[in-house]
């Protein structure tokens, strides 16, 4: 197919700098990356959902471990709360940052400003940690410990300020499930943030959860992980039947 | 072995690079001044388009560059790298890229007349060779991660010094509007994709833009 695809991102979650499995944003089980065909995701997502930062060079060196072992781009996040962080993922092997709570919760506008200055507003990502209640949607930080408060309006006033261009949704709810994208969350995509380019990860265990999921035009990438442990050529089947569908998936490698 | 001297401005990963180059049988060195000797100047990184030139012209690495081209250096561009080889960008009004090659960058958005403004992912490239399009290859796909671009509506590229250039190679993708996803043009290449990034298509335009 010839144009933009669609892109499949792979997310691995560290816990103290060792590969973890999640449900619920709560540390599952642990593995190893050795068993991971990193190379055929198109963007791999690494995530730190450790609870203190006491530990943070262990994650600091899954990145280089891993950036030396694959060819496609990393998206590094969690726990960023200053420029020198930022600076330091970069200088890891981080192509691109995810921001959450740096922006949602502490509202630090001016330094997000000052990072976008130096690295272009195409280097950001801009999480939100959703759960839901009976009057909407509820955005949680990134341990689904505390509520930031904030309404639709409010955060897209928030991604203004700081020129977001992506977004990634993440499903609280439906994160570890493998029973498919929450339908509330495809709601919001298309009547409340769709403006931005979209990730949305959470709930996705097979290849017809992401076909349903494209069904969004402003969804550009699904990312899941859990469904590829121990497996091999698990991602390239997965994509030639995204492929099947009509979803334009890149095959090769 | 080829020594590539990639700048650092200080912008973005450009890890990646160095790996790859490493991988050529290449010696890359990453520092913010001249080393002592090098054959390819490699200006990298994802990184916005008045940053990467204010720290370029802190170090009047702008003269030195367009100076070291004169002798024969190689000069490879990638993403902000290739986008600061030309006049300006609607990123940065005001400032001024290096302008080896008339043109200026414009918002995705404005080119595609979308509201989406950022190109991401992978995407098909193929070679534009006089008024003619042909693919490239078996159409694979090169990683491209911007929102500023040089509409590829123009026709071939101008050097601004006013020397004939020799027989240019000029890279399409679709954003879905035509946009120049690098060239090749003598000493100086240009991408707008991350050949790093982009597997095999990638490392075969990364040995013939290095000559290996």
């Amino acid at each position: 197919m010839i144009g933009l695809k669609k892109r499949f991102g792979l997310s691995l979650f560290f816990d103290e700098g060792v590969l973890t499995r999640t449900k619920h944003f709560e540390p599952d089980y642990r593995y190893t990356d050795k068993y991971i065909d990193s190379n055929c995701a198109d963007e791999l997502f690494l995530i730190d959902v450790s609870r203190t930062l006491e530990h943070r060079n262990l994650f600091h060196q899954a990145i280089g471990r891993l950036r030396e072992n694959c060819n496609v781009p990393m998206v590094v996040g969690g726990m960023v709360w200053s420029i020198d962080e930022i600076d330091t993922l970069f200088s890891l092997g981080a192509d691109r940052i995810l921001i959450g709570g740096l922006l949602t919760r502490h509202r630090r506008v001016e330094l997000l400003q000052k990072a976008v200055a130096k690295y272009g507003s195409q280097s950001f990502i801009y999480s939100l940690n959703l759960g839901f209640e009976s009057d909407g949607f509820v955005d949680w930080d990134g341990c689904g410990f505390s509520c930031n408060g904030l309404s639709a309006l409010e955060l897209n006033e928030l991604f203004k300020r700081v020129g977001a261009i992506e977004l990634l949704f993440n499903s609280i709810v439906s994160d570890g499930s493998l029973q498919g994208m929450d339908s509330r969350i495809k709601k919001l995509v298309e009547e409340d943030f769709s403006g931005y380019q979209l990730a949305v990860t959470g709930g996705l265990g097979t290849w017809r959860h992401c076909v349903q999921i494209f069904e969004s035009p402003s969804v550009s990438c699904v990312c899941t992980s859990n469904i590829f442990h121990f497996s091999v050529k698990a991602i390239q089947n997965f994509k030639a039947n995204l492929c099947r569908a009509g979803i334009p998936m890149r095959i090769s490698i | 072995m080829t020594r590539v001297w990639i700048v650092d401005v200080g912008s973005g990963n450009v890890g990646n690079l160095v790996k790859t180059l490493k991988q050529l049988n290449c010696d890359p060195i990453v520092c913010c001044l001249p080393p002592p000797s090098f054959d390819v100047i490699c200006l990298a990184g994802m990184g916005d388009f008045g940053y990467v030139m204010r720290r370029l012209r802190e170090r009047r690495l702008d003269s030195f560059i367009t100076e070291c081209l004169e002798t024969g250096v190689r000069l490879v561009g990638i993403c902000v790298g290739f986008q600061v080889l030309f006049e300006s960008s609607e990123e940065s009004p005001g400032d001024v890229g290096l302008s080896l090659y008339g043109g200026s960058l414009k918002k995705i958005s404005n080119i595609n007349g979308t509201a989406t403004s950022l190109h991401i992912g992978w995407n098909s490239v193929y070679t534009k060779v006089g008024h003619e399009t042909q693919s490239y290859g078996l159409l694979p796909d090169a990683y491209f991660c911007h929102q500023f671009a040089l509409p590829a509506d123009v026709n071939d590229l101008k050097r601004l010094d006013g020397s004939i250039g020799e027989s240019q190679e000029i890279l399409i993708a679709n954003s879905p509007q035509p946009i120049v996803a690098g060239f090749s043009c003598g000493n100086i290449h240009g991408f707008q994709f991350h050949p790093e990034l982009s597997g095999d298509l990638g490392v075969l335009l990364l040995k013939r833009t290095l000559n290996l």
